[in-house]
């Protein structure tokens, strides 16, 4: 056997192993923004769920008015085309912050309470927020396989050579931890 | 704990006088059990130690052949015997000892643990609910009984105990136990589109179900990701059921449960096994059922309530509702069949076991409520007349074939002997058949090949006698007894009444019977008959039976 025989083997070879890798790379991106546009269906959902949760409460709650505003401003902000991921999540934060917030207080209203409606929002609320937080933790396990791969040798010499980068987490919030106390 | 005082207390003051009370019943199903054991075994032993013992006593070499043939033969006459003295009863008295255990027993221990439920020992769940979620290998025999069902909180649930197992056939078949344990099956509080399976990772493969078009999920809890291997048809849905907080209630109740579990989503239904390997609920068979087994059967029963309590069903604040129709189903009153019926209801005798076995088989003991008609055609008469009826099958073609193939066989084996030592090589057997004669023709037609002459002769010739000898020919009901004319006999068999008084059918031949307990072998009162013959001729005898008085 030659040794250019030989060289041409290795070459094949070599090439053979980046373009799995590179396929990899390629399918593990895929697959992160494959879960973003999950975490995003699932926050559209909740902003449609907004009006519906002003409607009911604000006959009853007058002098939270403030908090319906921010609502109807955070809604305008995650419907607006071209956020990018990181300020998604960012107002996904705030937005869960807020309606927790509002959904808490109502408690303290009777007629809120009693009333079927405020009930079956409440419920649709905590569906949402429990989807969107399923879907928020499988947006984070598939960045944490990208990431994994492109910080491992060899994966890291061919990520910087075709721009993969390191993509960030969600941060999990304390709240995901424990469920909405809500009467049931 | 609470509990437990409480079904201590329970034991002292009830359960201990009645399990004292089927005392009774433990110690003669012990010792059905040992003298099986004790009939079928001896003989094994003496079988196999045959050729030690012929050297320890010092016996000649045709004594240790007569030994070892003889124990070889009582191994037969052992089975036999265990099986009709000791099997059948042994079988009667365990079910009655079980099934007065669970319904004196283990239904007052159910009770004080799991008041809003109701226990059914008898019947089991559905095996379409437990292959529902696709868990489990769906290979082998399933059987399921030991059912609880009821709503515990908001939550309607059914368990019971579940056991797959099948067996590997060929010549090392063994038994592969699929699962063993309690199955349970929950109205799920959140509405699913697709499956989730969360699988102990240590499961054996032959217990797993195939997981056609499900993926991997890798959860971020690195102690769930340890014990267990969760597989979804939708990654993010698996994470919709297996939030942290579920996670940790999961490693909880396997932690309680001590066994592995496996979990399975699908719909509005959430599946759960514990596979323990072995019967739950069973009373002690060697030794009396203790008050420590009977507080592990109490947290067999409180595991229901655990499992709810631990996965937070009873947490309703999602969209979807409680959803009761798991609840259902029809529940059994009658039993699949007589068998069922009758081992769970605790006062079974062998002999009412052996009828609903036969009868299960296809023998009948029944009368139908119709008089059956003769067939068209038959050649069977009956006639009734001075006390007695006689029912007369005649001779068929058949039978006279059978008696000339006899016939011709005697002579044609025994010239094909004659001539056997010399056709063979072996000259040592010539002393035994030196003294046969020439037999005029035959010995000539059988010269030339002698060895396919002997052994057909001696295969069809006691075959066709069988045939034509055992053959029935009339039978009669008379007051003293029944009497059978079988082959050329002119003097019938009596079988005297009343020990002989029952007519029993098995497909289409008819059969008489002892009048009470069982007997294995009943003495044949048709030959083989035509579709239609035999009911009718049963059901004739069984008549003349009834209305012909015993005279002794």
């Amino acid at each position: 056997m030659s040794p250019t025989v030989i060289v041409a083997a290795v070459v094949v070879v070599l090439l053979g192993f980046v373009m799995s890798l590179y396929n990899r790379l390629v399918r593990l991106r895929n697959g992160v923004e494959n879960a973003f546009s999950t975490v995003d269906v699932q926050l559209k959902q909740r902003c449609d769920l907004i009006p519906k949760v002003v409607d009911a409460m604000r006959e009853s709650m007058g002098h939270e008015k403030g908090t319906f505003e921010r609502l109807a401003a955070l809604r305008e902000q995650a419907s607006a085309p071209g956020a990018s991921p990181g300020e998604r999540m960012a107002i996904d934060q705030q937005m869960s912050g807020v309606l927790r917030g509002l959904v808490v207080r109502a408690e303290a209203y009777p007629e809120l309470k009693a009333s079927e409606s405020v009930t079956l929002l409440q419920r649709s609320l905590n569906e949402v927020e429990a989807q969107i937080a399923a879907a928020r933790r499988t947006f984070n396990a598939a960045v944490t396989a990208f990431n994994n791969a492109i910080e491992v040798f060899p994966a890291n010499l061919l990520a910087g050579m075709f721009g993969f980068s390191r993509k960030p987490l969600f941060e999990a919030s304390a709240d995901d931890r424990n469920v909405p106390t809500v009467r049931a | 704990m609470e509990t437990a005082a409480r079904v201590e207390a329970l034991y002292r003051s009830t359960l201990e006088p009645r399990i004292a009370g089927l005392e009774s019943l433990r110690l003669s199903l012990k010792r059905y059990i040992t003298m099986g054991a004790l009939c079928v075994g001896a003989p094994f032993a003496l079988y196999f130690l045959s050729d030690v013992i012929a050297l320890g006593l010092g016996l000649s070499s045709p004594l240790a052949a007569v030994l070892r043939i003889g124990s070889f033969a009582l191994i037969f006459a052992g089975v036999i015997v265990a099986g009709m003295k000791f099997l059948l009863p042994g079988i009667a008295a365990h079910a009655n000892y079980r099934a007065r255990f669970k319904r004196e027993v283990a239904a007052e221990v159910f009770a004080i643990v799991c008041p809003s439920a109701r226990y059914s020992p008898a019947d089991g769940i559905e095996e379409a609910d437990f292959e529902a979620p696709g868990l489990f290998n769906t290979r082998g025999g399933f059987k399921s009984d030991d059912r609880v069902h009821g709503t515990i909180g908001q939550t309607p649930f059914e368990a019971a105990e579940v056991r797959r197992a099948y067996s590997t056939g060929g010549k090392n078949s063994r038994t592969v136990v699929v699962f063993h344990g309690l199955f349970f099956h929950l109205d799920f509080n959140k509405s699913l589109r697709g499956v989730t399976l969360v699988q102990p990772e240590n499961a054996g493969p032959h217990q797993l179900g195939a997981r056609d078009g499900l993926v991997r999920v890798t959860l971020e809890d690195p102690a769930f990701e340890q014990d267990f291997a969760v597989y979804a048809s939708d990654e993010v849905e698996a994470r919709y059921i297996l939030t942290p907080a579920m996670m940790d209630q999961i490693l909880a109740l396997r932690q309680r449960a001590g066994k592995p579990i496996f979990l399975a989503f699908k719909q509005h239904r959430a599946y759960l096994g514990v596979h323990y390997g072995q019967s739950l609920f069973e009373p002690g068979i060697a030794a009396s059922t203790s008050l420590e087994s009977i507080q592990e059967m109490a947290a067999h029963f409180a595991l229901a309530e655990a499992v709810i309590h631990e996965l937070d069903l009873n947490t309703r604040i999602w969209t979807k509702g409680v959803d009761a129709s798991l609840l259902t189903r029809e529940v059994e009153n009658e039993p699949d069949d007589e068998i069922d019926g009758l081992v769970s209801r605790g006062d079974v005798t062998a002999s009412q076991l052996w009828e609903a076995a036969a009868k299960s088989i296809g023998q009948s003991a029944d009368e139908p409520a119709t008089a059956l008609l003769p067939p068209p055609g038959t050649t069977i008469s009956i006639q009734r007349g001075g006390g007695t009826t006689t029912v007369s099958y005649g001779l068929p073609l058949s039978f006279f074939v059978m008696l000339v193939v006899w016939a011709a066989s005697v002579p044609i084996g025994l010239a094909a002997a004659r001539v056997l030592p010399d056709a063979a090589g072996m000259p040592g057997l010539a002393p035994f058949t030196s003294w046969i004669p020439v037999i005029p023709y035959t010995s000539a037609l059988v010269a030339a090949h002698p060895i396919p002459w002997f052994v057909a002769a001696w295969i069809l010739g006691p075959l066709a006698f069988t045939m034509w000898s055992t053959r029935v020919r009339k039978v009669e009901v008379g007051s003293d007894g029944v009497r059978i004319w079988r082959g050329l006999r002119p003097v019938p068999r009596h079988y005297p009444r009343p020990e002989y008084g029952k007519v029993v059918r098995i497909e289409n031949a008819v059969y008489v019977g002892k009048t009470e307990g069982l007997n294995l072998i009943n003495p044949s009162a048709s030959p083989m008959l035509k579709d239609g013959e035999a009911p009718w001729v049963a059901q004739e005898l069984r008549r003349a039976l009834e209305h012909t008085p015993v005279l002794r």
